[in-house]
C-alpha cells in the first residue's frame, strides 16, 4: 500500500529524514516511535504529500506521489480522500464555524446528496460519542473534543490510510481508552493505521508492527510491535525509554 | 464503542472533480516564504564571519548616513567598493541572497526616476539608483548575517527604548509562530479539499477568525507569563561586547569613510 525507498527530506540544513526504507501493506498497524526531533511528524506529512521527497521515491498504492503527480488536481483530491491526516494540533484541523459543517465538509465536496452528507454526519458523530456538539464552535470546545471533531471530520471522507500525529497528546485518560478502542476498531474495520505516538502505556495491543526512527533520523529498526516494545535495552540507547 | 457505519467499511468509490484552487495554493506558497525569511536561519552568524552585531549594526548606520548626505560620485563609488570586498566575503548562497532582494530595488528605482532622465537628469538617476543599491546591499547584508536577537540586542546598546526592543522582539517571534500555524490551517483545509468546495471564502474566513482567536489567546498567555515571571519593563542584554580583529578592522574602514566623506565634501 505505502512504500518508501530510500526517501529523504531537509527543511534546508541537515536532514530530518534520512534514508528511509519503509513498506506498509493494506491493513497494517504501525506505531512510529522514536525521540523528540527524530522526524516523525515530517515522516507523517510525507505521506500525506504536505512534504516531498529531496531523495527517493514514495508509491501509494502502485502509484509515485510526486510533485508532478500532486500538481495534478484530480491525482491529488483522490490521493488525499484516500489518506486521511489527524494533525498534531487539532485547532489547525478546525476551521468551520459550527462541529456539524465541519464534518460535512469532506462529504459535501465528494458530491454526496445533503441526506447522504448528513448520514454520514450523524454516523461520526454517534461512533465518537460527540452528537451534543454538533451545534458548537469547534474552538471553545476541551482539547479531548477538539480532538474528536477533528477525527469525525477526517472519518466522514472515508479514507482507507489514516495517520495519527501524536493522538494521545494532551487527553486525558478516559479519553486515551477510548481513542484506543476507536483505533482498533477501525483498523478491524480494515483501515490502515500509521500513528505516531509516545504514550505505550494506552496503545498495547493496537499496533502489529513498529517503526522507529533514531536520533540520525534514520529507521533504527522496524519489526513486530511487541518485541521492539519488550527491548527495553534497545529503547533506553534509542532515548525512548 | 458503537459499531462501525456500513459506509465506513466499504472503499470509497469516488471520482474527484475539477476545482479552481489557485488562491489556497498561492496562500500556501505565500505563507511558506514569509517563514523561510522569519526563521532564524537566515541569520546566522557563522564562525568564520562572526562579528559583534553593535559594530555591524553603528557601521551600517554611519553607512547609509553618509551615502544619503554625499554629493559626491567619488565617495560612493568608494563606498561602494567597500561594501563589494564585505559582500564577496560571504558564501555563494548568501551573496545571491543579498544581491537578489538589492537588485530588485535598485532596478524599480530606476524605473520609477526614468522620466527624470529624459528631463535631463541623468547624472541624478545613477546617483539615487547608486544610493539606495549601497543602502538595501548593506542592511540586507546585516540581516543575513545577524541574528534577530543580536540585532535587538545591538539597538538596546544603542540606547532604543526598552517597550521597542520588546515590541520588535516579540513581533518577530509571533510572525512566525501565527505563520506557522496559519499554514497547517492551510494544509489542513488543502487536505480535506478533495472535490468543489462551494465556500472557499467561507473556509478562508474560518482559518482567519481562527488565528485571530488563536493570536489573542497567545498575547494573553504571554502577558499572564510575563507577569508571573515578575516583569518589569526592563530588557537586559545577557552578552558581553565582543571586540576583536574583524570589529576593529571594520571599525577603522567606517573611520576612513567617515574621514573620506569630510575631504571629499570640501
Amino acid at each position: 500500500m505505502i512504500q518508501l525507498s530510500g526517501v529523504s527530506y531537509s527543511y534546508g540544513e541537515g536532514d530530518v529524514l534520512s534514508q528511509i526504507d519503509i513498506a506498509i501493506p493494506r491493513g497494517e498497524a504501525v506505531a512510529i516511535i522514536g525521540p523528540n526531533g527524530c522526524g516523525k511528524s515530517t515522516l507523517l506529512k510525507l505521506l500525506n504529500g504536505i512534504v516531498l521527497p529531496r531523495e527517493g521515491r514514495y508509491v501509494f498504492d502502485g502509484e509515485e506521489v510526486s510533485a508532478a503527480r500532486l500538481n495534478q488536481p484530480l491525482f491529488a483530491k483522490r490521493f488525499h480522500q484516500r489518506i486521511g491526516f489527524l494533525f498534531q494540533n487539532s485547532d489547525a484541523q478546525l476551521f468551520c464555524p459550527v462541529v456539524h459543517d465541519e464534518i460535512a465538509f469532506g462529504p459535501r465536496q465528494m458530491g454526496l446528496s445533503e441526506e447522504a452528507v448528513d448520514r454520514r454526519v450523524e454516523d461520526c458523530l454517534q461512533l465518537l460519542g460527540i452528537g451534543k456538539l454538533r451545534s458548537r464552535v469547534p474552538y471553545h470546545l476541551s482539547e479531548g473534543e477538539k480532538r474528536k471533531v477533528a477525527l469525525a471530520s477526517v472519518l466522514a471522507l472515508n479514507p482507507e490510510v489514516l495517520v495519527l500525529d501524536e493522538p494521545m497528546n494532551g487527553l486525558d485518560p478516559r479519553m486515551k481508552h477510548f481513542l484506543r478502542e476507536i483505533i482498533l476498531s477501525l483498523n478491524e474495520s480494515g483501515k490502515t493505521i500509521l500513528c505516531s505516538t509516545h504514550d505505550f502505556k494506552y496503545i498495547d495491543g493496537v499496533f502489529r508492527t513498529a517503526l522507529v526512527l533514531g536520533e540520525d533520523h534514520r529507521v533504527a529498526r522496524s519489526g513486530p510491535y511487541h518485541e521492539i516494545i519488550h527491548d527495553k535495552t534497545f529503547l533506553r540507547a534509542q532515548n525512548i525509554l | 464503542m458503537q459499531p462501525m457505519p456500513e459506509w465506513l467499511l466499504k472503499d470509497e468509490q469516488y471520482l474527484p472533480h475539477r476545482d479552481r484552487e489557485a488562491f489556497l495554493n498561492r496562500s500556501i506558497l505565500s505563507f511558506l516564504s514569509v517563514l523561510s525569511k522569519g526563521r532564524p536561519r537566515g541569520g546566522k552568524e557563522e564562525g568564520r564571519g562572526r562579528m559583534e552585531p553593535l559594530v555591524k549594526v553603528l557601521a551600517v548606520f554611519t553607512a547609509i548616513l553618509l551615502v544619503s548626505l554625499t554629493r559626491s560620485p567619488s565617495f560612493l563609488a568608494m563606498a561602494g567598493t567597500g561594501l563589494l570586498v564585505v559582500l564577496s566575503l560571504q558564501s555563494g548562497e548568501r551573496i545571491a541572497t543579498v544581491l537578489k532582494t538589492s537588485l530588485a530595488v535598485a532596478v524599480f528605482t530606476v524605473l520609477i526616476l526614468l522620466p527624470s532622465a529624459f528631463w535631463g537628469h541623468g547624472s541624478s538617476l545613477v546617483m539615487i539608483t547608486a544610493k539606495v543599491l549601497i543602502s538595501v546591499t548593506s542592511v540586507k547584508l546585516v540581516a543575513v548575517t545577524t541574528e534577530w536577537a543580536s540585532i535587538s540586542g545591538a539597538f538596546k546598546r544603542l540606547g532604543a527604548p526598552d517597550l521597542f526592543i520588546l515590541v520588535f522582539d516579540i513581533a518577530l517571534k509571533y510572525i512566525t509562530l501565527l505563520g506557522e500555524f496559519a499554514l497547517t490551517m492551510l494544509y489542513a483545509l488543502k487536505l480535506r479539499s478533495v472535490g468543489r468546495n462551494a465556500g472557499k471564502t467561507t473556509s478562508l474566513a474560518g482559518i482567519a477568525g481562527t488565528l485571530f482567536l488563536k493570536s489573542k489567546e497567545m498575547a494573553e498567555e504571554m502577558y499572564a507569563a510575563m507577569e508571573c515571571r515578575g516583569f518589569t519593563g526592563e530588557y537586559h542584554v545577557g552578552r558581553m561586547l565582543r571586540l576583536g580583529f574583524r570589529e576593529v578592522t571594520l571599525g577603522t574602514a567606517i573611520v576612513l569613510l567617515v574621514v573620506t566623506f569630510y575631504f571629499v565634501r570640501a
